[in-house]
């Protein structure tokens, strides 16, 4: 009688694709937290012991921020991208402007943030926060 | 005369340690990111051209929901006592910066009692947390 002689077979688990697999997730990951830098507006706070300036009126560019999100510049209306070249010019026009936003408490935070960013690009140095009247 | 054979030398790179380079900086950017996600962070943030980057490692957080819920480095306190917990850490580091991160949605009122008690804990900087928005 004949036997068969048993194969003996190497189980083996291929690998060869691994590194290849480990390498994307490793650029998947590096790629994501990169793009995870915060950005934030800066804003310098007065010091506890700051005497309260008086400012002129000449000297100040007043930016309303209302209950539904609308902006009015000298109590003029305007869209957050007219807001800007609005400011601008104003800003331009007024030597050491003051920017004095005041914002309704209703108001949501986007629109004041809207407000600030247009305030910071129209190249204005000082500003003034105000939380407008009723609740 | 005999002539000598040439032996032949096959060039290789050894690439067995790869993968386990690869999966070692994989693991390594894994943990790390896992560390970044913040609990209780379902603050969406409003957009600005004008933001600067802000460097969280000298910032302390203080974040507003929606709802004005504020949570102090990512621990849920009263509005009330954020100025006694700022007042604490300037005690200890008095130039740290004080980084926002409020939703877009909260109502200005609640940021502006939180921007109150920033100043009375004497606060010199204070950066509102923005997400990037092209110029328009």
């Amino acid at each position: 009688m004949k036997i068969a002689r048993r194969r003996s077979s190497n189980p083996e688990i291929p690998l060869v694709s691994t590194s290849d697999v480990a390498f994307l997730l490793l650029i998947f990951f590096l790629s994501t937290a990169a793009l995870n830098v915060e950005r934030g507006l800066l804003l310098d706070l007065p010091r506890a012991g700051d005497v309260p300036a008086e400012i002129a009126a000449s000297r100040l560019v007043t930016v309303e921020v209302a209950a539904d999100g609308a902006f009015s510049l000298d109590g003029k209306t305007l869209t957050s991208d007219g807001l800007r070249a609005a400011l601008s010019a104003r800003v331009a026009a007024v030597p050491n402007a003051v920017v004095r936003i005041l914002i309704a408490p209703a108001a949501p935070y986007r629109a004041f943030v809207t407000a600030l960013d247009q305030v910071k690009l129209s190249g204005a140095r000082e500003l003034s926060l105000e939380t407008g009247a009723g609740a | 005369m005999k002539i000598r054979r040439r032996v032949r030398i096959h060039p290789v790179i050894p690439t067995a340690s790869m993968a386990d380079i690869a999966m070692l900086l994989l693991i390594f950017f894994m943990s790390t990111s896992i560390i970044q996600s913040r609990e209780g962070a379902a603050v969406r943030l409003p957009g600005a051209t004008a933001g600067q980057r802000i460097r969280g490692e000298e910032a302390i957080r203080v974040s507003i929901g929606p709802e004005g819920r504020v949570a102090f480095n990512d621990a849920s306190v009263p509005l009330a006592s954020v100025g006694a917990l700022l007042a604490e850490k300037f005690a200890r580091r008095p130039g740290l910066v004080v980084a926002l991160y409020a939703d877009a949605r909260t109502p200005y009122s609640v940021v502006a009692a939180v921007l109150d008690q920033m100043k009375a804990a004497r606060a010199p900087r204070v950066t509102l947390a923005t997400t990037r928005r092209s110029g328009s």
